[in-house]
């Protein structure tokens, strides 16, 4: 059987030690980098960036000044010197030339943008999920890589664990029959509170904060839950819907296209300062009719994707990294690993490796971008409250309300 | 009657708990969308989020209604037009963003003019799709502060308005350095023929930051020119951002632009770049060649590949495996006697994709000689998926070479690819000295091996002293038979076996084969064993047939319980029996028979208490009278009470006035107040049945 699985065409893990010379790099080899963001994903990765040996990171970057000494401390403690830069503003720090790539954490407003002109500088990119705010960023995300030559990782890093690698080789390869379904379950989002406008606390560069969505005050509510308002996020269903949409993508391989007809449903509550809905679910249907369920329900621990066959399903508990099936005989043929999502340490490496041959990444922008367009259709169906058709090919709904939604304009000085 | 205001709130009220779907559930109508929206002109930050959801609302009801999209609109008109708070307007120019006609045009103009309100009326038009809003754009150019004229340029190029481009070409020159870059970038979005030769113009001219901001620009015009396919017109670009006096990055930009054409005449910049010293160029060049077709290309590479340092070779190797070429299979098959193991290892990995019989051979021997765990698992991961011709015979012929450790994992492959020609070779290889290697191949046998080689499969079980080996074969074995045409056949193949010389541990061996492929045979065999001479063998006789998987053995099993005084034989064959009562094809009279008989001969109280786990699976009205003596056992009370429960419960349709009575008889016992709610139900529902039995 596991002739079956070595049929499909993916890509090799490329172990770190291949991407070095022996165990230590030459200072002079490494490749330099810096972290956009510094925030709680960012301090979460950050172990696991500076634990490649190829790797140095020489600055940090952040709007926040607590978040930013954070960082550097973060840094300098693990090199033992006080050498980590710290820039509060990211054009600073893409104007160095000795730097070779940036890791951005930031909010999701940032993400495209500041992925962009990190290319424009030379620099390749890391940049956390999702990879845009709308179908037009992501798209010129793609436009923009492809220009300069960048070598970009979104960070879809689910696509690099082996649970997830094991379900979507399943999944191709036909063990569960053939796929119709793939069920993706996102918690739901939250109730927020009414809240006014307050000064803005000090230490906050709250204009770059903002950067190129519209102006609005500072409200805590809003700062501290940005993921809920449409100006600066787009709920769950984006969130963390693009990791799954991504490896229903993967498994279904339809990379290079997506769902054509999608239709949903949202649950909007009494007085609920976010502008998200609270539950959503929306059904995504390929053009050969196999459907794409995303839910945005349940709790945070119920998250999960679920590939269904007509002679079996597979299903990765998102939050145990718990992989089940049915028939159960299938799982005999997965080679365990203990890395979970939770370590991005394989993402990381394909990056590192990339950079050395400029091969495309595991989670290239077109990949990336086709995930993360699903979300946002998904967002676009439950606002317009309507079923909308698009074309994969020409990126463009039959709906013009819809298409005036593929973009928005950022607040100057910044365009994409 | 009520009032206007009571009305609108009326309607937020309405919205308050919208769920929207496909189907839509609120209505709204002109006069209450008007009262609605401008009652929302007080609307501030702090605000209740009520009423921005009520228009959200609005937008998506009046969606496929054209007449109350034109009363929204409207009304949103005027809110701008009105003295409305800055977050009233700022939430309507958001509204407007997806539904504004030309009647929102004039308006947003006006607002335009005003730093304070530019940038949301800004927010409206990015997506307006009528000629009228680009016209405006570019009416107010003139009359605006800079800052909005960076904003208004901006937009005028991410709408593609090719009629902004004499405008923008002028700014090019523009003292404000930011509306002079705003202008760069907007002429390279729109890129017409007309927008190119602008910034080509201006960029002869530029140096420093501008100069960058015109290159990015140009680099936008040659993708218009490739995407419109005027391939001499986009490389004309690209070759000439490539030279050596522009920036590394404008080189790389080109370089992979230039390729990403796929027109062979950029097969030049390839060369050169693989040809310089810059290593970033070079490897660009190398993972970027597949977009260029043709064996110029393949040739270029292969040539690089015997020159190149041992990454960039990896490199190439990888590059290779993507041509669809029939020069690659012999470059890459040299590159696999690298003495550089990256080098080897990418090699083997492309082998499997491009490899055929002689491949297969070499990775074969390569196996033997894997320097690492990557290395190996590489080789055998290609065998696995190599699909050119004679890869299974190659491996095939490859076992007689190799080391015991290498055939063992060959051995694995050729059962992972399903080779069935392979069994001669793979019994002969089961009786190899080595043990790993013969287990290896008896699994194989299993799999691959067909009823007729049972008999040379019987012999190896026979034969062989080897623990791993007998169970493996013992496994492969009961697969052949079960699977075989003739099962009657198989089965007396391997009673015969029985029959002959055979040592205790073959004999032992044989006889789970029989346990596992049930037939009248296999149980008079296993049957004859229980008075065998040896008492490992009708220990293994009983084991045999405590796990017999059909319900013919259950009375034999019941005899054993009955007729031993071995307790493990007794153990072994009450759990047998009572398995095979409570999961096979027996009959619950049957069943209840055979638990009365055991129950009689039962002496320890495990045994009744598993007696009365399969008692407590039958529906009959008998088996409370079996078990109701037994609830004033003391040792086993609570097992009995529990099993006439669970009788009396599926007993209830057939005999209510007996259930009912098992009911009181729990519930007069304190001692089970765990039992009581359910003995409390079934009471209720006997009593019930008892008084109107229809």
């Amino acid at each position: 059987m596991t002739g079956v699985l070595g049929a499909a065409a993916f890509p090799n893990i490329i172990p770190v030690s291949a991407l070095g010379r022996g165990n230590t790099t030459a200072p002079s080899e490494r490749i330099t980098l810096a972290t956009i963001g510094h925030g709680n994903r960012c301090r979460n990765v950050t172990p696991h960036l500076l634990l490649f040996d190829q790797l140095q990171c020489i600055a940090v970057c952040d709007a926040r000044k607590d978040r930013l000494l954070a960082g550097k401390a973060q840094v300098d403690k693990h090199y033992g010197n006080t050498d980590c830069a710290a820039y509060d503003n990211f054009q600073e720090l893409l104007a160095r030339e000795d730097l070779d790539a940036v890791f951005i954490a930031t909010g999701d407003r940032w993400h495209s943008l500041a992925s962009i002109m990190a290319a424009r500088a030379g620099k390749d990119v890391y940049s956390e999920k999702p990879m845009s705010l709308t179908i037009e960023e992501s798209r010129a995300v793609v436009e923009t890589m492809k220009r300069f030559g960048t070598v970009y990782q979104c960070g879809h890093q689910r696509r690099s664990v082996d649970s997830y690698r094991f379900q979507t080789e399943v999944a191709r390869n036909g063990l569960i029959g053939k796929v119709h379904t793939v069920i993706a379950q996102n918690w739901e989002n939250p109730i927020v509170a009414p809240e006014g406008p307050r000064p803005v606390p000090e230490g906050i560069d709250y204009e770059m904060w903002l950067g190129p969505t519209p102006w609005h005050p500072f409200v805590p509510a809003r700062f501290h839950g940005w993921n809920y308002f449409w100006d600066t996020g787009g709920g769950t269903i984006i969130a963390m819907g693009c990791h799954y949409t991504d490896i229903a993508q993967w498994g279904l391989d339809t990379d290079d296209t997506g769902p054509v007809h999608y239709k949903g449903a949202a649950e909007f509550v009494p007085n609920n300062f976010a502008d998200v809905p609270k539950t959503a679910q929306v059904t995504c249907t390929y053009a050969d009719g196999r459907k794409l369920i995303v839910l945005s329900r349940a709790r945070f621990a119920d998250r999960f994707i679920r590939f269904i066959g007509d002679k079996g399903w597979i299903q990765v508990d998102d939050e145990t990294n718990v992989v089940t099936a049915e028939p159960e005989s299938i799982l005999k043929l997965r080679q365990i690993s203990a890395r979970s999502w939770a370590n991005p340490g394989g993402h990381i490496g394909n990056f590192l490796r990339c950079i050395k041959t400029r091969q495309e990444t595991i989670c290239s922008p077109e990949k990336s971008h086709r995930a993360t367009t699903i979300g946002h259709i998904a967002n676009i169906c439950i606002r317009l409250g309507r079923e909308l058709n698009w074309d994969p090919k020409t990126e463009r709904f039959d709906d013009p309300d819809a298409n005036r939604m593929i973009s928005r304009a950022m607040r100057p000085p910044w365009r994409l | 009657m009520m009032n206007k205001s009571s009305k609108t709130l009326l309607v937020f009220a309405l919205a308050y708990v919208f769920i929207t779907s496909a189907s839509f559930s609120q209505s709204f109508t002109p006069d209450e969308i008007k009262d609605v929206i401008k009652a929302f002109g007080t609307y501030d930050y702090a605000g209740d989020p009520t009423p921005t959801c009520t228009i959200e609302n609005i937008i998506r009801y009046a969606g496929d209604k054209p007449q109350l999209r034109a009363v929204v609109e409207e009304a949103m008109v005027t809110l701008l037009e009105s003295d409305a708070t800055f977050r009233a307007r700022q939430f309507v120019c958001h509204q407007l963003w997806i539904i504004a006609t030309d009647q929102s045009v004039p308006t947003l103009e006006k607002m335009l003019l005003n730093k304070e309100t530019a940038e949301i009326a800004c927010y409206a038009l990015r997506t307006h799709p009528s000629a009228a809003a680009s016209c405006a754009l570019r009416e107010v150019l003139d009359r605006v502060d800079d800052v909005t004229k960076v904003r208004i340029v901006n937009i005028i190029g991410d709408r593609k308005d090719a009629a902004g481009i004499g405008r923008l070409t002028g700014l090019l020159k523009s003292d404000n350095a930011a509306l002079a870059e705003a202008a760069a970038v907007s002429l390279g979005t729109i890129g017409t023929d007309k927008a190119v030769r602008a910034i080509a113009g201006a960029r002869a001219a530029a140096s420093g930051k501008m100069r960058a901001v015109l290159t990015r620009a140009w680099l936008r015009g040659a993708e218009y020119y490739a995407g419109n396919n005027r391939m001499a017109d986009a490389l004309a670009i690209y070759k000439t951002l490539f030279d050596e006096s522009e920036p590394l990055l404008a080189r790389r930009s080109a370089l992979v632009g230039g390729l990403g054409t796929g027109d062979s005449r950029a097969v030049g910049l390839m060369n050169t770049a693989m040809d310089q010293d810059v290593a970033v160029l070079r490897a660009a060049a190398i993972a970027n060649s597949v977009m260029l077709k043709g064996q110029k290309v393949t040739k270029k590479l292969i040539a690089m590949l015997k020159i190149a340092a041992p990454q960039t070779q990896v490199l190439i190797v990888e590059a290779l495996a993507q041509r669809d070429d029939p020069l690659v299979k012999d470059a890459v098959t040299a590159a696999a006697y690298s003495e550089n193991a990256d080098v080897r290892i990418a090699a083997f990995n492309v082998l499997g994709n491009v490899g055929d019989g002689p491949s297969a051979a070499l990775l074969c021997s390569a196996l033997a000689k894997a320097q690492t765990q990557q290395e190996t698992d590489t080789i055998l991961a290609s065998l696995r998926r190599m699909k050119g011709r004679g890869v299974d015979r190659a491996i095939v012929d490859s076992l007689s070479d190799a080391n015991p450790a290498a055939r063992t994992q060959l051995i694995g492959i050729i059962n992972d690819r399903g080779y069935r020609p392979a069994v001669k070779v793979l019994l002969q290889q089961a009786r190899h000295e080595n043990p790993s290697v013969a287990r290896v191949a008896v699994r194989a046998v299993g799999s691959l091996a067909a009823a007729g080689d049972l008999a040379k499969l019987a012999d190896i079980l026979v034969e062989t002293r080897d623990k791993g080996v007998r169970d493996e074969a013992v496994r492969a074995a009961t697969k052949l038979a079960k699977a075989a045409p003739d099962r009657k056949a198989a089965i007396q193949l391997i009673a015969d076996r029985m029959d002959g010389e055979v040592s205790v541990e073959a004999d032992i061996a044989l006889m789970r084969v029989l346990a596992a492929v049930p037939s009248d045979l296999s149980l008079e065999r296993l049957e004859a064993a229980l008075n065998a001479d040896n008492l490992k063998v009708r220990d293994a006789a009983v084991r045999a047939i405590g796990q017999y998987p059909d319900a013919s053995a259950a009375k034999t099993l019941l005899a054993i319980f009955m007729r031993t005084k071995n307790p493990t034989h007794r153990t072994i064959a009450l759990r047998g029996c009572i398995h095979l009562c409570k999961t096979a094809d027996i009959g619950a009279q049957t069943a209840l028979t055979f638990y009365q008989q055991a129950m009689q001969s039962a002496s320890a109280v495990g045994e009744k208490k598993l007696i009365l786990s399969g008692i407590a699976d039958l529906s009959l009205p008998a088996a409370i009278d079996l078990v109701t003596p037994l609830t004033d056992d003391e040792a086993v009370r609570t097992e009995a009470c529990l099993a006439l429960l669970a009788v009396a419960e599926k007993s209830a349709q057939q005999a209510p006035a007996r259930a009912a009575a098992a009911a009181r008889k729990i519930l007069s016992d304190s001692a089970l107040t765990d039992l009581h709610q359910r003995a409390r139900q079934l009471l209720k529902k006997a009593d019930a049945l008892d008084s109107n039995p229809l």
